[in-house]
C-alpha cells in the first residue's frame, strides 16, 4: 500500500521537468515564501490599477482616519490613503532591494574571482579588505557614506552595496579556490584561454548557483537596510511611499493612529521574510553544501 | 621533436610559520627525448610524479629549472605569446573525464573554444571541424548539444579526446586516459587512441600504471620512482630484460591470468615508497631493493647504458639477474 502511494506521488511529480522544481513545490516554507512574494511583486506590478488613490493625493479634511472599507489601511497625517501608498511602495522597496543585490554582487564577486584565482599577494589584500568590512557594524559605516554623499535613494542604494558585498567575494574565493584546480580549468589552460576567460566563462558559471541563493537571502537584509536609513531620513524624500520613510511619519501618531505605522512595518516584514524563506529553499534544493555564515 | 633536459618540478611546503621551508621533488632531475609519431609510455606507482611531469611538459606548472626543447624552442623560457602558439600544437587528455570538461557548456562549445582562441575558421567552417573531429572520436552530431554529465563516461572521454586533437597538434600528453573507465570502454578508447596516433602522426605521452596498456600502446618505456628516471628503454626490451629491480617488481607485480601459474614466483618488495618530504640518502630504491649494499645507501646512481636506447639508473645493472622470478 505504501509502495502504491509512493509510486502514485512519484508519478505526479514527474509531470514537472526538472528534480530541483520537484524539490522545491514539496519545500513547504519554500512554497510559502514563494506564494508571499507573488503577492508583493503583483502589487508592484499592478499598483496603477489596485491602488485607489495616487500616493502623494493628499486631502486634509480625512487626515488620521481609521481603517475603513473606504480607506482599508486608514489614512496618514495629510490624508493620503494608506493602502495605496503601501502599494506604491512595493515597488521601491522591491525595485531598491534588487538594486543593491545587483551592486553588491557586482563587487563581491569580482574582487571573489580575483582573489580566489590569483592566489598569492592580491589574494592577501583582497581577503584583509573583507575581513576588515565583515568587522565593521554596517548599518553604521552606511550611515556615514550616506552622509558624505548626501540623502536619496540612490545614494542609499550605493552606500548599502559598498558595506555588504563581504559574504560574495568570500563565497565566490572559496567555490573559485576549489574549482581552479579541477581539471576541466588546466584543460582550458592546455588549449590556451587567457585568465580572464577561464574566469568568466568556466568559474563564474559554476559558482551561479551558490550567487543566486545568496542573493536571495541578501536581499531582505538589503531592503531592511535602506528602509532603516530612509527611516532615519537619510533615503527616499517625501513625498515618496518608501516603507521606511513612511514609518518615520507614522512615528510621530503612533499613539492616535498606530496604522500609519503598523501597515508598513508588517510588509517590510512580510517581504524580508518571503525571500528569506524563498531563498532557504533555494539553498536546500540547489546547494545542500552552502552555508552562510 | 620533443626534448627535456634535466627538469625539475619542486613544491614548496611549509608547514608552521617558523618551520624552514621543505621543497617537495615531485619531478627530479628528467632527461628524455620524443620523436615524431612515436608513443613514450611513462609508468610508476602514485606518487613517483608522472602526472606532474605530463602537466610540467606541457608548462601547465612551471618547471622548477630545466629545459624542454620542442621542434627547437625552449618552451620552459617562452613568453605569453609564443606560449599560446605552443598551446596550439599540444593537447593533454585526463584521467577522469567528467571532471575534465566544463559542466556549464555544451559538447559543441567545448570543441569551438580552441578554434575561438586560436582564430582558426569561424561559424560554418568552425562547425565543420567540430562535426569532423567529433566524427574521428566516433560520436555524432546528436551529441553537439549535450552536457557532459548527459553523456556516458566513455563518451565524454571522447569529447575530451576530441578537444585535445582539434587543433592538430602534434604532441599530446595522455593522463591515464583509461584508468577511470570500464575494461570494455578501455579497449575501444586504447584502439581509437591508435588509429588517431595513425591518422594524424601524433606524439604521445602516455602516463598510466598498467604496464599491460604501456606495453600495448608505447614504443619507449619510461619508469619512475619517487620523481627520478629508474629505466628507459624499448617497451619490448624492458618486458625481455628489465635491469632495474624495480621495474622487475613491477613486472613481477602484473596479474597473470593463467592458473598454472600459481606457483609463480614473484619478486617482492618490503613496506610503502618513502615520503617525497624524506627522501632516503643514496639510491631512492635502497630501503626496499633486496640486492641494496652499502655503496646504494651513500651514493645516488647515474645512468648506466646496457643496451642501445636502454638506460638503468642501478650501480649493478651489468651485475644484476632476475632469473629464478617469473616476472610476469
Amino acid at each position: 500500500m505504501t509502495r502504491l502511494l509512493e509510486d502514485l506521488r512519484k508519478k505526479a511529480y514527474s509531470v514537472y521537468r526538472s528534480e530541483e522544481v520537484k524539490l522545491l513545490i514539496r519545500h513547504r516554507r519554500g512554497v510559502v515564501g514563494l506564494a508571499l512574494l507573488t503577492i508583493i511583486v503583483f502589487m508592484a506590478l499592478t499598483a496603477d490599477l489596485i491602488a485607489p488613490r495616487r500616493f502623494d493625493e493628499v486631502d486634509t479634511a480625512l487626515r488620521l482616519q481609521p481603517p475603513s472599507l473606504k480607506h482599508l489601511f486608514g489614512t496618514d497625517h495629510l490624508g493620503r490613503d494608506v493602502f495605496s501608498r503601501i502599494v506604491y511602495g512595493a515597488r521601491i522597496a522591491l525595485w531598491v532591494g534588487i538594486l543593491v543585490v545587483l551592486v553588491e554582487a557586482g563587487i563581491g564577486v569580482t574582487l571573489g574571482l580575483i582573489s580566489g584565482y590569483y592566489s598569492g599577494f592580491l589574494d592577501k589584500v583582497i581577503s584583509a579588505f573583507t575581513d576588515m568590512l565583515w568587522a565593521f557594524p554596517p548599518i553604521i559605516l552606511a550611515l556615514a557614506i550616506v552622509t558624505i554623499l548626501g540623502p536619496g535613494l540612490t545614494n542609499v542604494v550605493i552606500a548599502v552595496a559598498v558595506v555588504s558585498w563581504a559574504p560574495y567575494a568570500r563565497i565566490v574565493r572559496a567555490k573559485t579556490q576549489s574549482l581552479v584546480s579541477r581539471e576541466f580549468v588546466m584543460a582550458a589552460r592546455a588549449i590556451g584561454e587567457s585568465d580572464l576567460s577561464i574566469m568568466f566563462r568556466y568559474i563564474l558559471p559554476n559558482t551561479l548557483v551558490s550567487i543566486i541563493v545568496l542573493a536571495t537571502l541578501t536581499i531582505p537584509s538589503a531592503i531592511l537596510y535602506t528602509t532603516a536609513l530612509s527611516f532615519l531620513g537619510f533615503g527616499a524624500q517625501p513625498p515618496t511611499p518608501d516603507w521606511g520613510a513612511m514609518l518615520n511619519e507614522g512615528k510621530d501618531y503612533i499613539f492616535g493612529a498606530p496604522w500609519n505605522s503598523i501597515f508598513p512595518g508588517v510588509f517590510i516584514t512580510l517581504t524580508a521574510l518571503s525571500f528569506n524563506l524563498l531563498g532557504d529553499a533555494l539553498r536546500d534544493v540547489l546547494d545542500p553544501k552552502l552555508r552562510l555564515r | 621533436m620533443l626534448t627535456v633536459r634535466n627538469l625539475r618540478k619542486y613544491f614548496r611546503f611549509k608547514r608552521g610559520l617558523l618551520s624552514t621551508v621543505q621543497y617537495i621533488r615531485a619531478v627530479d632531475d628528467v632527461s628524455f627525448s620524443v620523436d615524431r609519431g612515436v608513443t613514450l609510455g611513462v609508468v610508476g606507482e602514485s606518487g613517483s610524479g608522472k602526472t606532474t611531469l605530463g602537466l610540467t611538459v606541457l608548462r601547465l606548472l612551471e618547471p622548477t629549472s630545466g629545459e624542454i626543447v620542442f621542434n627547437g624552442v625552449d618552451v620552459a623560457k617562452l613568453s605569453k605569446k609564443g606560449l599560446k602558439s605552443f598551446r596550439r600544437s599540444t593537447g593533454i587528455v585526463f584521467q577522469d573525464p567528467y571532471s575534465s570538461l566544463n559542466p556549464r557548456m555544451r559538447v559543441k562549445e567545448i570543441l569551438e573554444r580552441p578554434l575561438k582562441i586560436h582564430g582558426i575558421g569561424s561559424g560554418e567552417a568552425s562547425l565543420d571541424s567540430v562535426s569532423g573531429v567529433l566524427e574521428d572520436v566516433g560520436l555524432g552530431e546528436e551529441h553537439l548539444m549535450r552536457y557532459p554529465h548527459e553523456l556516458s563516461g566513455g563518451q565524454q572521454q571522447r569529447v575530451a579526446i576530441a578537444r585535445a586533437i582539434i587543433l592538430k597538434p602534434q604532441l599530446v600528453v595522455l593522463d591515464e586516459p583509461t584508468s577511470s573507465l570500464d575494461v570494455s570502454v578501455q579497449a575501444q578508447i586504447l584502439n581509437l587512441l591508435l588509429d588517431l596516433q595513425y591518422r594524424y602522426v601524433l606524439t604521445y605521452i602516455f602516463i598510466t600504471h598498467d604496464l599491460l596498456t604501456a606495453r600495448h600502446v608505447s614504443d619507449v618505456i619510461m619508469v619512475m620512482y619517487l620523481g627520478k628516471v629508474v629505466e628507459l628503454s624499448r617497451a619490448h626490451e624492458l618486458f625481455l630484460n628489465p635491469r632495474h629491480p624495480y621495474t622487475a617488481t613491477l613486472l613481477s607485480s602484473i596479474p597473470l591470468p593463467d592458473p598454472k601459474l600459481k606457483t609463480r614466483k614473484r619478486m617482492e618488495v618490503v613496506g610503502e615508497p618513502p615520503s617525497l618530504l624524506n627522501l632516503p640518502k643514496g639510491c631512492r630504491f635502497h630501503q626496499r631493493c633486496p640486492y641494496a649494499t652499502d655503496k646504494c645507501r651513500l651514493e645516488e646512481p647515474g645512468f648506466t647504458r646496457v643496451g642501445d636506447d636502454h638506460l638503468v639508473a642501478c650501480h649493478y645493472a651489468h651485475e644484476l639477474s632476475f632469473e629464478g622470478f617469473t616476472l610476469w
